[in-house]
């Protein structure tokens, strides 16, 4: 029986995402263009510097030649991980040739991420705006979740990277940028993963509560009327 | 019948033809992570680049006799990315300081697969001098315990951030003293700004605020007595694979070195070329007397520095552990000395302490048209000061030595102090100045003041 609801759930939400398909992958897109432009304007805002820079690598040749010289495949994830495809930054030129002092990396494993991140969320806002989803105290609780589990993906999603940081991009750095101290960021890092994975796990769980049947549809349901079909798409369940 | 004849005629053609065909050439890539904005790195960095040292010693007969090499070399402000591009296979070699290279060594550890090898030393000194704490040039303060209750910064991970923690730890500070995370330019552009109380930094920031003018060291790194040392990691499959060529890498340092040594002026000239700092900060590191001391072996102290730096970073950072029997090795850089026919065991033996190797060096004037002149006593050096003050010479810099460490200073930066006997003694710290001056019934003066006895009057 659970099984039977959860799976209906689950249909729910591909049937939403389904029949808004041009209005999700808008909001996936846009959430996605979005966050990476909100942490330059981080950046910018932060440092009081436009970005001087712009470096491009060639991501499918590192990728390659990771794999051909990491023995062990199950180091070759963490490394392409780091990997970098677009670098923008800002170059300080007042000492030596210059410094790269700040800088926003644009890292596929973790644009994929935040694709995954955004698309999640387009489905929630999708399925918020359902006439009769769920009832009016859940979707508040549920897209409260939502939100908490956006922000922690979010936040453990940042590729900036400050050379304060030893210049190499952390999630942390968005921390120290908001004034945390910097032992205590650091403290807080190996707890990225955990909250990354909450956050997603939030999201998730939202959108299945919000693919719920509402409380009018569930009365429908449990007294059918005759001659009265309940519709799948509709969210409700046969 | 046909095409056996043709067969055959092929075979033979292709059997005479072969041996006088050129062989396709080998390339082997070596890409090399330095920074240029590092002093101690430049031995195995930027020098070996710009003279070209490893194309010099690179093998060109045996198995190498038909190899093809691609040399690329990457400028990077710290370690740590150096490390990441050492994981991907993107860099084979890299040079960093003593905290980002343990960091390179037990990330590599906690992979299955891959490893690095700490291979050789750049430079060091014996008592961590390097890496200082300035304040801004106009500030009270002049030592750390009046950093209580101020905001220090400092680039958090790196040997600078080292020193700061330990230093504070002993003079009792650490919980009163608020630490920022800071980028050495903007660390020093906020000394210059009067925007933070102190900044502690790694070498050479901290002369160039001097040498600007714009901060003041009132903490050396000498005073944790913690050596700074800096060194080569290798990609472990790399140096399997290609021990010659790491064994060439380092007579290129080994041959960087000795060209510093005996070049110190025109070593700092190209230098301030290469890398953008100024020469008159290069040679207060490179010069004789310098914070550096040129030595690629790996002594026995280093690696207990070393194992002290790994705690302080299991402590603040949780880094992974570290197995430095695995990691270090003398094989190569051995190697590299019997190569050029030098005893490895004579210099790994040999430690250089400032305050007494430096005792007695002469002190120095960099005079913008004669270059560096130099000075058996300070009175001569004040009056040589105070006659060219007179006639407008220009002076690029001037050096003294701090008594109670040997270590160089900029002149202008140093606390004189005059003795009843009319002596004078320099200091890198007011305090040790002070006590000095008690002792001596003296009392501490700054350059001009000191410079103001000896000019000529009316």
């Amino acid at each position: 029986m659970m099984t039977l609801a959860l799976k209906a759930r689950f249909q729910t939400v591909g049937t939403t995402v389904g029949s808004n398909f041009g209005r999700w992958l808008f909001l996936t897109v846009g959430i996605t263009v979005g966050y990476y432009l909100l942490l330059m304007a981080a950046l910018v805002v932060k440092f009081g510097s436009l970005p001087n820079y712009v470096t491009a690598y060639n991501w499918p040749a590192s990728v390659w030649t990771i794999i051909r010289s990491t023995p062990s495949f199950s180091d070759v994830p963490p490394i392409v991980a780091e990997e970098y495809l677009l670098e923008f930054g800002y170059m300080n030129y007042d000492y030596g040739h210059g410094i790269s002092e700040w800088a926003l990396n644009i890292l596929p494993y973790k644009v994929i991420l935040m694709v995954i991140l955004a698309g999640l969320l387009a489905a929630n806002l999708l399925l918020l705006r359902q006439p009769n989803s769920c009832a009016a105290g859940t979707k508040l609780r549920a897209g409260a979740a939502s939100g908490l589990g956006a922000g922690f993906v979010a936040l453990t999603s940042a590729t900036m990277s400050w050379v304060v940081c030893c210049a190499t991009p952390t999630w942390i750095v968005g921390l120290s940028m908001l004034g945390l101290g910097t032992s205590t960021a650091f403290w807080i890092e190996p707890a990225g993963p955990w909250l990354s994975a909450a956050g997603y796990l939030l999201l998730a769980l939202s959108a299945l509560v919000l693919a719920g049947p509402s409380e009018t549809r569930t009365a429908v349901s449990e007294k059918p009327a005759a001659g009265r079909k309940t519709l799948s798409r509709n969210g409700a369940h046969a | 019948m046909k095409h056996t004849t043709l067969g055959l005629g092929l075979g033979v053609a292709l059997t005479i033809a072969l041996p006088t065909m050129p062989a396709l050439a080998k390339t082997i890539d070596i890409a090399i992570g330095h920074q240029s904005m590092c002093t101690d790195t430049y031995t195995a960095g930027i020098v070996v680049k710009e003279k070209k040292l490893l194309e010099k010693f690179l093998p060109k007969d045996g198995a190498y006799a038909d190899v093809d090499y691609n040399i690329t070399w990457s400028d990077y402000s710290s370690g740590g990315p150096i490390t990441n591009q050492m994981l991907a296979n993107k860099l084979n070699i890299g040079v960093m300081g003593d905290y980002p290279l343990i960091v390179n060594g037990a990330k590599f550890q906690e992979t299955d697969s891959l490893r690095t090898l700490y291979v050789a030393g750049t430079g060091y000194n014996l008592k961590g001098s390097g890496n200082a704490v300035v304040v801004p040039v106009d500030s009270d303060i002049y030592s750390l315990d009046q950093l209580k209750g101020k905001s220090v910064s400092t680039p958090v991970g790196s040997a600078a951030w080292g020193m700061l923690l330990k230093a504070m730890q002993d003079t009792g500070i650490t919980e009163d003293v608020s630490l920022k995370n800071q980028n050495p330019a903007v660390g020093a552009a906020n000394i210059a700004a009067g925007k933070i109380d102190a900044h502690s930094d790694f070498c050479p920031w901290s002369e160039i605020m001097e040498f600007r003018g714009t901060g003041r060291k009132i903490y050396d790194g000498s005073e944790a007595g913690v050596p700074y040392l800096h060194g080569v990691v290798v990609r472990q499959d790399f140096a399997e694979e290609y021990p010659e060529i790491v064994v060439a890498f380092l007579k290129a340092v080994i041959e960087a070195g000795e060209w510093i040594e005996e070049n110190p002026s025109e070593a700092v000239d190209l230098m301030e070329k290469w890398t953008g700092v100024e020469k008159e900060v290069l040679y207060i590191y490179f010069s004789n007397g310098g914070h550096l001391t040129l030595d690629p072996t790996i002594k026995d102290k280093w690696i207990e520095a070393l194992k002290f730096d790994h705690t302080v970073l299991v402590k603040e950072k949780a880094i992974p552990p570290l197995d430095f029997g695995e990691w270090i090795t003398e094989d190569y850089v051995k190697a590299a000395y019997s190569d050029l026919g030098m005893d490895y065991e004579a210099d790994k033996a040999e430690i250089i302490d400032p305050e007494t190797a430096n005792a007695g060096l002469p002190v120095e004037i960099w005079h913008a048209r004669d270059g560096i002149l130099k000075y058996g006593t300070v009175p001569e050096f004040l009056k040589a000061v105070a006659e060219f003050q007179g006639t407008g010479a220009k002076l690029n810099a001037t050096y003294v030595y701090d008594k109670s460490t040997g270590l160089k200073l900029f002149g202008k930066t140093a606390y004189f102090v005059q003795g009843e006997d009319g002596t004078y003694e320099t200091f890198l710290r007011k305090p040790d100045a002070e006590a000095y001056a008690a002792e001596v019934n003296g009392h501490v003066i700054d350059l001009p003041t000191a410079v103001a006895a000896f000019i000529p009057s009316e």
